[in-house]
Protein backbone atom coordinates (compact mmCIF):
# COMPACT_ATOMS: atom_id res chain seq x y z
CA UNK A 1 0.00 0.00 0.00
CA UNK A 2 1.32 3.46 -0.91
CA UNK A 3 0.86 4.58 2.38
CA UNK A 4 3.81 2.43 3.93
CA UNK A 5 6.27 3.77 2.59
CA UNK A 6 8.49 6.68 3.33
CA UNK A 7 11.53 4.16 4.31
CA UNK A 8 14.91 3.61 2.91
CA UNK A 9 17.28 0.78 3.17
CA UNK A 10 21.10 2.35 3.31
CA UNK A 11 24.25 1.14 4.02
CA UNK A 12 27.41 2.84 5.22
CA UNK A 13 26.10 5.44 7.68
CA UNK A 14 24.43 4.77 10.78
CA UNK A 15 23.32 8.41 12.27
CA UNK A 16 22.52 6.96 15.72
CA UNK A 17 26.17 5.63 16.02
CA UNK A 18 27.50 8.64 14.93
CA UNK A 19 25.15 11.10 17.30
CA UNK A 20 26.33 8.72 20.21
CA UNK A 21 30.22 9.32 19.08
CA UNK A 22 29.16 13.22 19.03
CA UNK A 23 27.54 13.61 22.54
CA UNK A 24 30.60 11.41 23.91
CA UNK A 25 33.02 13.74 22.11
CA UNK A 26 30.21 16.74 24.07
CA UNK A 27 30.89 15.51 27.47
CA UNK A 28 34.92 14.77 26.93
CA UNK A 29 35.16 18.62 26.17
CA UNK A 30 32.61 19.41 29.43
CA UNK A 31 35.27 17.34 31.40
CA UNK A 32 38.59 19.28 30.15
CA UNK A 33 37.34 22.77 30.70
CA UNK A 34 37.12 23.67 27.04
CA UNK A 35 33.78 25.26 26.89
CA UNK A 36 34.41 27.50 29.31
CA UNK A 37 35.74 29.85 27.77
CA UNK A 38 32.70 29.77 25.45
CA UNK A 39 30.07 33.01 26.05
CA UNK A 40 26.52 30.92 25.56
CA UNK A 41 24.45 33.77 27.06
CA UNK A 42 23.51 35.26 23.18
CA UNK A 43 22.48 31.62 22.13
CA UNK A 44 20.69 30.96 25.53
CA UNK A 45 18.64 33.57 25.34
CA UNK A 46 17.31 32.43 21.91
CA UNK A 47 17.03 28.77 22.86
CA UNK A 48 14.60 29.88 25.96
CA UNK A 49 12.22 31.43 23.27
CA UNK A 50 11.38 27.72 22.74
CA UNK A 51 11.06 26.41 26.03
CA UNK A 52 7.21 28.05 26.09
CA UNK A 53 6.40 25.95 23.29
CA UNK A 54 8.10 22.30 23.38
CA UNK A 55 8.03 20.02 26.20
CA UNK A 56 11.18 18.08 24.91
CA UNK A 57 13.08 21.22 25.20
CA UNK A 58 12.36 21.71 28.47
CA UNK A 59 12.58 18.03 29.52
CA UNK A 60 16.17 17.93 27.94
CA UNK A 61 16.50 21.59 29.93
CA UNK A 62 15.30 20.08 33.53
CA UNK A 63 17.84 16.85 32.98
CA UNK A 64 20.55 19.03 32.22
CA UNK A 65 20.00 21.82 35.05
CA UNK A 66 22.21 20.05 37.32
CA UNK A 67 25.39 20.21 35.51
CA UNK A 68 25.25 24.30 34.99
CA UNK A 69 24.23 24.56 38.61
CA UNK A 70 27.30 22.14 39.96
CA UNK A 71 30.00 25.15 39.71
CA UNK A 72 33.32 23.44 40.06
CA UNK A 73 35.36 25.26 42.85
CA UNK A 74 38.17 23.23 43.02
CA UNK A 75 41.79 24.17 41.31
CA UNK A 76 42.02 24.42 37.62
CA UNK A 77 45.03 24.11 35.96
CA UNK A 78 47.07 27.35 35.56
CA UNK A 79 48.56 28.69 32.17
CA UNK A 80 50.37 30.40 30.11
CA UNK A 81 50.34 30.09 26.03
CA UNK A 82 53.20 32.65 25.99
CA UNK A 83 56.38 30.30 25.95
CA UNK A 84 59.28 33.21 26.85
CA UNK A 85 57.48 34.72 29.83
CA UNK A 86 55.52 31.31 30.62
CA UNK A 87 56.91 30.37 34.58
CA UNK A 88 56.66 33.78 35.74
CA UNK A 89 53.23 34.43 34.33
CA UNK A 90 52.07 30.96 35.44
CA UNK A 91 53.75 31.56 39.22
CA UNK A 92 52.01 35.59 39.31
CA UNK A 93 48.90 33.90 38.28
CA UNK A 94 48.69 31.21 40.79
CA UNK A 95 49.15 33.86 43.54
CA UNK A 96 46.80 35.95 42.42
CA UNK A 97 44.31 33.29 42.31
CA UNK A 98 45.22 32.04 45.68
CA UNK A 99 44.57 35.64 47.16
CA UNK A 100 41.35 35.86 45.16
CA UNK A 101 39.90 32.27 46.32
CA UNK A 102 40.57 33.71 50.07
CA UNK A 103 37.58 35.91 49.47
CA UNK A 104 35.99 34.90 46.91
CA UNK A 105 35.39 30.99 48.23
CA UNK A 106 32.59 31.90 50.36
CA UNK A 107 30.68 33.70 47.62
CA UNK A 108 31.32 31.23 45.38
CA UNK A 109 29.51 28.29 48.19
CA UNK A 110 26.84 30.46 48.77
CA UNK A 111 26.29 30.72 45.12
CA UNK A 112 26.34 27.22 44.52
CA UNK A 113 24.49 26.34 47.83
CA UNK A 114 21.67 28.62 46.03
CA UNK A 115 22.30 26.62 42.55
CA UNK A 116 21.64 23.31 44.02
CA UNK A 117 18.79 24.56 45.76
CA UNK A 118 17.57 26.18 42.89
CA UNK A 119 18.09 23.39 40.82
CA UNK A 120 16.28 20.94 43.33
CA UNK A 121 12.93 22.89 43.61
CA UNK A 122 12.66 23.18 39.66
CA UNK A 123 13.32 19.43 39.38
CA UNK A 124 10.47 18.64 41.85
CA UNK A 125 7.66 20.99 40.73
CA UNK A 126 8.26 19.06 37.73
CA UNK A 127 7.99 15.76 39.28
CA UNK A 128 5.30 16.46 41.35
CA UNK A 129 3.22 18.03 38.77
CA UNK A 130 4.25 15.61 36.30
CA UNK A 131 2.83 13.22 39.13
CA UNK A 132 -0.60 14.76 39.31
CA UNK A 133 -0.99 15.40 35.56
CA UNK A 134 -0.78 11.40 35.50
CA UNK A 135 -3.05 10.90 38.29
CA UNK A 136 -5.72 12.99 36.63
CA UNK A 137 -5.13 11.48 33.38
CA UNK A 138 -5.37 7.95 34.78
CA UNK A 139 -8.80 9.53 36.07
CA UNK A 140 -10.23 10.71 32.96
CA UNK A 141 -9.20 7.35 31.09
CA UNK A 142 -11.28 5.70 34.26
CA UNK A 143 -13.96 8.15 33.40
CA UNK A 144 -14.14 7.42 29.67
CA UNK A 145 -14.17 3.83 30.02
CA UNK A 146 -17.53 4.01 32.48
CA UNK B 1 -16.60 5.01 -7.54
CA UNK B 2 -16.05 8.04 -9.17
CA UNK B 3 -12.22 8.47 -11.11
CA UNK B 4 -12.43 12.17 -11.53
CA UNK B 5 -13.17 14.59 -9.03
CA UNK B 6 -13.46 18.47 -8.90
CA UNK B 7 -11.80 20.13 -6.16
CA UNK B 8 -11.77 22.72 -4.40
CA UNK B 9 -8.54 23.61 -2.36
CA UNK B 10 -9.03 26.48 0.17
CA UNK B 11 -5.75 27.99 1.47
CA UNK B 12 -5.52 31.83 2.97
CA UNK B 13 -3.00 33.25 0.67
CA UNK B 14 -2.28 32.04 -3.17
CA UNK B 15 0.44 34.60 -5.34
CA UNK B 16 3.74 33.96 -6.10
CA UNK B 17 6.58 35.36 -3.48
CA UNK B 18 3.46 35.28 -0.71
CA UNK B 19 3.75 31.55 -0.13
CA UNK B 20 4.39 29.38 2.96
CA UNK B 21 5.15 25.81 2.89
CA UNK B 22 1.22 24.86 2.91
CA UNK B 23 0.25 27.48 0.34
CA UNK B 24 3.25 26.39 -1.87
CA UNK B 25 1.94 22.54 -1.43
CA UNK B 26 -1.28 23.43 -2.14
CA UNK B 27 -0.62 24.84 -5.72
CA UNK B 28 1.66 21.90 -6.75
CA UNK B 29 -1.85 19.44 -5.96
CA UNK B 30 -3.81 21.77 -7.42
CA UNK B 31 -1.78 22.09 -10.61
CA UNK B 32 -0.98 17.99 -10.36
CA UNK B 33 -4.07 16.95 -9.93
CA UNK B 34 -5.53 19.20 -12.80
CA UNK B 35 -3.07 17.35 -14.90
CA UNK B 36 -4.49 13.95 -13.96
CA UNK B 37 -8.00 14.91 -15.37
CA UNK B 38 -9.45 16.00 -11.79
CA UNK B 39 -10.66 19.69 -11.75
CA UNK B 40 -9.36 22.32 -9.51
CA UNK B 41 -10.14 25.27 -7.78
CA UNK B 42 -8.80 27.68 -5.60
CA UNK B 43 -10.71 29.46 -3.09
CA UNK B 44 -8.51 31.89 -1.58
CA UNK B 45 -8.02 35.70 0.02
CA UNK B 46 -7.09 39.01 -1.24
CA UNK B 47 -3.96 39.30 1.26
CA UNK B 48 -0.53 38.47 0.32
CA UNK B 49 0.97 38.92 4.44
CA UNK B 50 0.51 36.60 6.71
CA UNK B 51 1.15 39.02 9.58
CA UNK B 52 -1.02 41.97 8.16
CA UNK B 53 -3.69 40.15 6.62
CA UNK B 54 -4.27 43.49 4.22
CA UNK B 55 -6.39 43.31 1.58
CA UNK B 56 -3.23 43.78 -1.36
CA UNK B 57 -4.78 42.10 -4.10
CA UNK B 58 -8.14 42.68 -5.90
CA UNK B 59 -11.44 40.50 -5.23
CA UNK B 60 -12.72 38.10 -8.68
CA UNK B 61 -11.31 35.44 -10.48
CA UNK B 62 -8.04 35.07 -12.11
CA UNK B 63 -6.05 32.23 -13.68
CA UNK B 64 -2.92 31.38 -11.55
CA UNK B 65 -0.37 28.52 -14.37
CA UNK B 66 -4.02 27.35 -15.56
CA UNK B 67 -5.94 27.47 -12.56
CA UNK B 68 -9.08 29.45 -11.88
CA UNK B 69 -8.12 31.15 -8.74
CA UNK B 70 -10.94 33.04 -6.76
CA UNK B 71 -10.31 35.58 -4.46
CA UNK B 72 -12.14 36.82 -1.51
CA UNK B 73 -11.69 39.85 0.67
CA UNK B 74 -10.20 39.34 4.33
CA UNK B 75 -13.43 40.64 6.55
CA UNK B 76 -11.70 40.21 9.98
CA UNK B 77 -8.34 40.47 11.26
CA UNK B 78 -7.97 41.85 14.73
CA UNK B 79 -4.55 41.89 15.85
CA UNK B 80 -4.61 43.49 19.21
CA UNK B 81 -7.37 40.72 19.42
CA UNK B 82 -4.96 38.01 18.49
CA UNK B 83 -2.04 39.17 20.32
CA UNK B 84 -4.40 39.54 23.70
CA UNK B 85 -5.65 35.32 23.19
CA UNK B 86 -2.61 34.37 21.75
CA UNK B 87 -0.18 35.23 24.49
CA UNK B 88 -2.72 33.49 27.18
CA UNK B 89 -3.04 30.21 24.71
CA UNK B 90 1.02 30.33 24.66
CA UNK B 91 1.21 30.38 28.61
CA UNK B 92 -1.40 27.91 29.06
CA UNK B 93 -4.11 30.04 30.59
CA UNK B 94 -7.59 28.67 29.79
CA UNK B 95 -9.73 30.16 27.60
CA UNK B 96 -13.85 29.19 27.17
CA UNK B 97 -14.52 28.16 23.72
CA UNK B 98 -15.74 31.55 22.73
CA UNK B 99 -12.85 33.42 23.81
CA UNK B 100 -10.46 30.58 21.33
CA UNK B 101 -13.44 31.08 18.43
CA UNK B 102 -12.83 35.22 19.37
CA UNK B 103 -9.19 34.17 18.67
CA UNK B 104 -9.46 32.40 15.76
CA UNK B 105 -11.83 35.08 13.64
CA UNK B 106 -9.59 37.76 14.90
CA UNK B 107 -6.58 35.90 13.01
CA UNK B 108 -8.07 35.95 9.13
CA UNK B 109 -11.32 35.48 8.45
CA UNK B 110 -13.66 35.75 5.37
CA UNK B 111 -16.97 36.01 5.22
CA UNK B 112 -17.59 35.85 1.59
CA UNK B 113 -15.61 32.87 0.75
CA UNK B 114 -17.52 31.09 3.74
CA UNK B 115 -20.57 32.05 1.78
CA UNK B 116 -19.39 31.10 -1.80
CA UNK B 117 -18.60 27.53 -0.25
CA UNK B 118 -22.02 27.62 1.94
CA UNK B 119 -23.91 28.44 -1.79
CA UNK B 120 -21.44 26.36 -4.27
CA UNK B 121 -21.20 23.27 -1.92
CA UNK B 122 -22.65 21.01 -3.65
CA UNK B 123 -20.96 22.05 -7.22
CA UNK B 124 -17.33 20.62 -5.40
CA UNK B 125 -17.00 16.86 -5.00
CA UNK B 126 -14.17 17.62 -2.08
CA UNK B 127 -12.68 20.94 -0.55
CA UNK B 128 -9.09 20.95 1.07
CA UNK B 129 -8.20 22.86 3.24
CA UNK B 130 -4.76 23.76 4.44
CA UNK B 131 -3.18 24.61 7.09
CA UNK B 132 -5.32 24.32 10.14
CA UNK B 133 -4.48 27.00 12.31
CA UNK B 134 -6.52 30.14 10.15
CA UNK B 135 -10.34 31.05 10.77
CA UNK B 136 -10.57 30.55 7.06
CA UNK B 137 -10.14 26.79 7.35
CA UNK B 138 -12.08 26.56 10.81
CA UNK B 139 -15.38 28.57 9.41
CA UNK B 140 -14.55 27.00 6.15
CA UNK B 141 -14.47 23.38 7.45
CA UNK B 142 -17.54 23.78 9.42
CA UNK B 143 -19.83 24.15 6.22
CA UNK B 144 -19.87 20.69 4.49
CA UNK B 145 -17.72 18.50 6.88
CA UNK B 146 -18.46 15.55 5.23
CA UNK B 147 -16.65 16.84 2.13
CA UNK B 148 -13.87 18.53 3.24
CA UNK B 149 -10.28 17.22 3.94
CA UNK B 150 -8.44 19.01 6.25
CA UNK B 151 -4.16 19.04 5.58
CA UNK B 152 -3.26 20.61 8.59
CA UNK B 153 0.68 21.16 8.24
CA UNK B 154 0.74 20.26 12.19
CA UNK B 155 3.59 21.29 14.85
CA UNK B 156 3.64 20.53 18.47
CA UNK B 157 2.31 24.09 19.74
CA UNK B 158 0.11 25.55 22.51
CA UNK B 159 -2.42 26.28 19.68
CA UNK B 160 -2.79 22.45 18.86
CA UNK B 161 -4.75 22.01 21.94
CA UNK B 162 -7.51 24.75 21.99
CA UNK B 163 -11.18 22.49 22.75
CA UNK B 164 -12.35 24.01 18.92
CA UNK B 165 -9.58 21.98 16.80
CA UNK B 166 -10.80 19.21 18.94
CA UNK B 167 -14.47 19.60 16.43
CA UNK B 168 -12.25 20.08 13.25
CA UNK B 169 -10.07 17.59 12.96
CA UNK B 170 -12.67 14.80 14.30
CA UNK B 171 -15.37 15.80 12.15
CA UNK B 172 -13.67 16.28 8.80
CA UNK B 173 -13.99 13.69 5.82
CA UNK B 174 -10.27 13.27 6.07
CA UNK B 175 -7.22 14.84 7.25
CA UNK B 176 -3.73 14.43 5.16
CA UNK B 177 -0.88 14.21 7.08
CA UNK B 178 3.00 15.15 5.56
CA UNK B 179 4.94 12.98 7.55
CA UNK B 180 4.70 9.85 9.72
CA UNK B 181 5.46 12.02 12.74
CA UNK B 182 3.19 14.71 12.21
CA UNK B 183 0.73 12.17 11.74
CA UNK B 184 1.64 10.41 14.72
CA UNK B 185 1.32 13.88 17.16
CA UNK B 186 -2.36 14.33 15.75
CA UNK B 187 -3.41 11.11 16.46
CA UNK B 188 -2.42 11.81 20.43
CA UNK B 189 -4.19 14.63 20.15
CA UNK B 190 -6.98 14.28 18.25
CA UNK B 191 -9.43 11.44 18.28
CA UNK B 192 -9.29 10.69 14.69
CA UNK B 193 -10.74 7.63 12.90
CA UNK B 194 -7.64 5.38 11.34
CA UNK B 195 -9.60 5.32 8.09
CA UNK B 196 -9.74 9.09 7.51
CA UNK B 197 -6.35 9.74 8.30
CA UNK B 198 -3.17 9.23 5.64
CA UNK B 199 0.26 10.42 4.81
CA UNK B 200 0.63 12.27 1.56
CA UNK B 201 3.34 14.80 1.20
CA UNK B 202 4.93 16.84 -1.85
CA UNK B 203 6.64 16.05 -4.47
CA UNK B 204 10.30 17.01 -4.68
CA UNK B 205 12.23 16.86 -7.85
CA UNK B 206 14.59 18.54 -9.81
CA UNK B 207 14.04 21.02 -11.98
CA UNK B 208 16.85 20.40 -14.42
CA UNK B 209 20.68 19.83 -14.49
CA UNK B 210 22.18 21.56 -11.43
CA UNK B 211 24.91 24.21 -12.10
CA UNK B 212 26.73 24.66 -8.77
CA UNK B 213 29.99 26.56 -9.89
CA UNK B 214 28.30 28.87 -12.35
CA UNK B 215 25.93 30.06 -9.23
CA UNK B 216 29.41 30.39 -7.00
CA UNK B 217 30.63 32.07 -9.98
CA UNK B 218 27.62 34.61 -10.37
CA UNK B 219 27.40 35.40 -6.43
CA UNK B 220 31.45 35.21 -6.55
CA UNK B 221 31.27 32.50 -3.53
CA UNK B 222 34.70 30.85 -3.12
CA UNK B 223 34.22 29.75 -0.02
CA UNK B 224 32.60 26.27 1.25
CA UNK B 225 29.10 27.58 3.48
CA UNK B 226 26.33 26.17 5.28
CA UNK B 227 23.11 26.98 3.99
CA UNK B 228 20.04 28.03 5.44
CA UNK B 229 16.67 28.38 3.07
CA UNK B 230 13.19 29.40 4.02
CA UNK B 231 11.57 32.29 5.58
CA UNK B 232 13.75 34.12 8.22
CA UNK B 233 12.03 34.39 11.74
CA UNK B 234 11.61 33.64 14.99
CA UNK B 235 9.17 30.40 14.52
CA UNK B 236 12.28 29.68 12.77
CA UNK B 237 15.40 29.79 14.66
CA UNK B 238 17.08 31.93 11.94
CA UNK B 239 18.43 34.32 14.80
CA UNK B 240 19.55 31.20 16.67
CA UNK B 241 21.22 29.70 14.15
CA UNK B 242 23.40 33.30 13.34
CA UNK B 243 24.23 32.73 17.22
CA UNK B 244 25.47 29.49 16.94
CA UNK B 245 27.76 30.25 13.88
CA UNK B 246 29.02 32.97 15.63
CA UNK B 247 30.45 30.95 18.45
CA UNK B 248 30.86 28.39 16.02
CA UNK B 249 33.53 31.24 14.15
CA UNK B 250 34.58 32.37 17.32
CA UNK B 251 36.11 29.15 18.62
CA UNK B 252 36.68 27.30 15.47
CA UNK B 253 39.76 27.58 12.76
CA UNK B 254 37.74 27.15 9.52
CA UNK B 255 36.95 28.94 6.56
CA UNK B 256 33.12 27.79 6.14
CA UNK B 257 30.79 30.69 6.28
CA UNK B 258 26.71 31.02 6.73
CA UNK B 259 24.68 31.87 3.71
CA UNK B 260 20.62 32.81 3.79
CA UNK B 261 18.34 32.39 1.21
CA UNK B 262 14.53 33.37 1.05
CA UNK B 263 12.08 35.71 2.47
CA UNK B 264 11.84 38.06 5.54
CA UNK B 265 13.94 40.07 7.09
CA UNK B 266 17.14 39.18 9.15
CA UNK B 267 19.67 41.64 11.39
CA UNK B 268 23.21 40.89 11.07
CA UNK B 269 25.85 42.95 12.85
CA UNK B 270 28.90 43.96 11.65
CA UNK B 271 30.76 40.93 12.88
CA UNK B 272 28.22 38.47 11.50
CA UNK B 273 28.56 39.88 8.15
CA UNK B 274 32.39 38.66 7.86
CA UNK B 275 31.31 35.05 7.71
CA UNK B 276 27.12 35.34 6.74
CA UNK B 277 25.95 36.22 3.26
CA UNK B 278 22.09 36.50 2.74
CA UNK B 279 21.21 36.82 -1.22
CA UNK B 280 17.03 36.95 0.12
CA UNK B 281 14.91 35.62 -2.14
CA UNK B 282 16.26 33.72 -4.94
CA UNK B 283 14.05 32.31 -8.61
CA UNK B 284 14.01 28.62 -8.75
CA UNK B 285 16.72 27.77 -11.11
CA UNK B 286 18.95 29.50 -8.75
CA UNK B 287 17.94 28.18 -5.79
CA UNK B 288 18.29 24.80 -6.99
CA UNK B 289 21.97 26.02 -7.62
CA UNK B 290 22.47 27.10 -4.05
CA UNK B 291 21.59 23.97 -2.90
CA UNK B 292 23.52 21.98 -5.32
CA UNK B 293 26.88 24.35 -4.16
CA UNK B 294 26.33 24.10 -0.24
CA UNK B 295 28.34 22.10 1.75
CA UNK B 296 25.82 21.42 4.33
CA UNK B 297 22.30 22.18 4.82
CA UNK B 298 21.13 23.60 8.42
CA UNK B 299 17.25 23.46 9.44
CA UNK B 300 17.44 25.16 12.80
CA UNK B 301 13.31 25.31 13.27
CA UNK B 302 11.44 22.97 15.64
CA UNK B 303 8.31 24.08 13.88
CA UNK B 304 7.95 21.81 10.91
CA UNK B 305 5.33 19.40 9.16
CA UNK B 306 7.45 18.04 6.37
CA UNK B 307 10.60 20.82 5.60
CA UNK B 308 10.17 21.15 2.13
CA UNK B 309 13.86 22.61 2.07
CA UNK B 310 14.98 19.74 4.04
CA UNK B 311 14.13 17.38 1.07
CA UNK B 312 15.50 19.85 -1.66
CA UNK B 313 18.63 19.92 -0.58
CA UNK B 314 18.68 16.15 -0.15
CA UNK B 315 17.32 16.16 -3.25
CA UNK B 316 20.52 18.32 -4.56
CA UNK B 317 22.77 15.54 -1.92
CA UNK B 318 23.94 17.70 0.50
CA UNK B 319 23.88 16.59 4.19
CA UNK B 320 21.56 17.95 6.67
CA UNK B 321 21.66 19.36 10.15
CA UNK B 322 18.72 19.87 11.75
CA UNK B 323 17.21 20.57 15.15
CA UNK B 324 16.84 17.79 17.68
CA UNK B 325 14.26 18.66 18.64
CA UNK B 326 11.91 18.80 15.71
CA UNK B 327 10.82 15.41 15.95
CA UNK B 328 10.15 15.43 12.09
CA UNK B 329 13.34 16.66 10.73
CA UNK B 330 14.89 14.42 13.09
CA UNK B 331 12.42 11.70 11.77
CA UNK B 332 13.57 11.93 8.36
CA UNK B 333 17.40 12.04 9.09
CA UNK B 334 17.02 8.94 10.90
CA UNK B 335 14.68 7.18 8.32
CA UNK B 336 17.15 8.67 5.06
CA UNK B 337 20.32 8.23 7.27
CA UNK B 338 21.08 11.52 5.75
CA UNK B 339 21.88 13.81 8.82
CA UNK B 340 22.54 14.94 12.32
CA UNK B 341 20.54 16.68 14.45
CA UNK B 342 21.99 19.06 17.41
CA UNK B 343 20.37 19.79 21.31
CA UNK B 344 22.40 22.35 21.89
CA UNK B 345 25.37 24.90 20.67
CA UNK B 346 27.64 22.08 21.90
CA UNK B 347 26.35 19.27 19.52
CA UNK B 348 26.04 22.02 17.02
CA UNK B 349 29.34 22.75 16.87
CA UNK B 350 30.71 18.70 17.19
CA UNK B 351 28.45 17.76 13.99
CA UNK B 352 29.53 21.02 12.07
CA UNK B 353 33.07 19.57 12.89
CA UNK B 354 32.57 16.09 12.33
CA UNK B 355 30.95 16.89 8.91
CA UNK B 356 33.80 19.00 8.24
CA UNK B 357 36.18 16.20 9.60
CA UNK B 358 34.77 12.97 7.40
CA UNK B 359 34.26 14.18 4.21
CA UNK B 360 33.51 10.63 2.89
CA UNK B 361 31.01 10.12 5.52
CA UNK B 362 29.42 13.52 4.78
CA UNK B 363 29.02 12.75 1.07
CA UNK B 364 27.47 9.43 2.06
CA UNK B 365 24.77 11.32 4.20
CA UNK B 366 23.74 13.43 1.14
CA UNK B 367 23.80 10.05 -1.43
CA UNK B 368 21.56 8.73 1.43
CA UNK B 369 19.18 11.91 1.11
CA UNK B 370 18.88 12.52 -2.16
CA UNK B 371 18.06 8.05 -2.52
CA UNK B 372 15.05 8.66 0.37
CA UNK B 373 13.28 11.66 -1.70
CA UNK B 374 13.96 10.07 -4.58
CA UNK B 375 12.26 6.79 -3.73
CA UNK B 376 9.61 8.24 -1.54
CA UNK B 377 8.89 11.87 -2.63
CA UNK B 378 8.12 11.73 -6.50
CA UNK B 379 5.17 13.48 -7.65
CA UNK B 380 4.02 10.13 -9.03
CA UNK B 381 4.41 8.96 -5.59
CA UNK B 382 2.81 11.43 -3.62
CA UNK B 383 -0.79 11.57 -6.40
CA UNK B 384 -0.85 7.89 -6.10
CA UNK B 385 -0.84 8.50 -2.02
CA UNK B 386 -2.79 11.53 -2.70
CA UNK B 387 -5.54 9.77 -4.76
CA UNK B 388 -5.90 6.68 -2.75
CA UNK B 389 -6.42 8.91 0.36
CA UNK B 390 -9.31 10.49 -0.91
CA UNK B 391 -10.56 6.95 -2.51
CA UNK B 392 -10.06 5.56 1.21
CA UNK B 393 -12.20 8.65 2.64
CA UNK B 394 -14.78 8.54 0.21
CA UNK B 395 -15.55 5.08 0.95
CA UNK B 396 -15.77 5.28 4.53
CA UNK B 397 -17.56 8.73 4.00
CA UNK B 398 -19.64 8.48 1.48
CA UNK B 399 -20.00 7.24 -2.61
CA UNK B 400 -18.87 10.16 -4.81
Amino acid sequence: MKNEVFEINTSGVDVETIMERVCERVEEKRRTGIYERYNLSGALALEMNNLRSDDAYLNYYLKTIWRAADVDLGDFEIYSKTFLIGRPAVWLKKVIWKLLKFYTFRLFSQQKDYNARMASIVQGLDAKYERRLAALEEKIGHLRQD
Amino acid sequence: MKQHWKIAYVCPRYAAGAAGGAENLIQSWAERMRDRGHRSEVLTTCARDHTTWKNELPPGEVTVNGIKVRRFEITSHDREKQDFFGEKIIHGQPLTRAQEEEWIDAVARSESLCDFIDQHRDEFDLFIFAPYLFGITYRGMKIAPERSILVPCLHDEPYAYLKIFQDLFSQAGGVFFNSASEQALAHRIFAIDRERSCRVGMGIELPGQLRPESFREKFAIDSPYLLYAGRREGGKNTGLLIEYFRLFKQHQGTDLKLLLMGTGDVSLDQEARRWTRDLGYLPVEEKWNCYAASEIFCQPSTNESFSIVLLESWRAGKPALVNAFCPVTRDHCLRSQGGLYFRDYYEFEECLLYFLDHPDRTNLMGENGRRYVEKNFTWEEVLDRLEEGINKMTKSNFEL
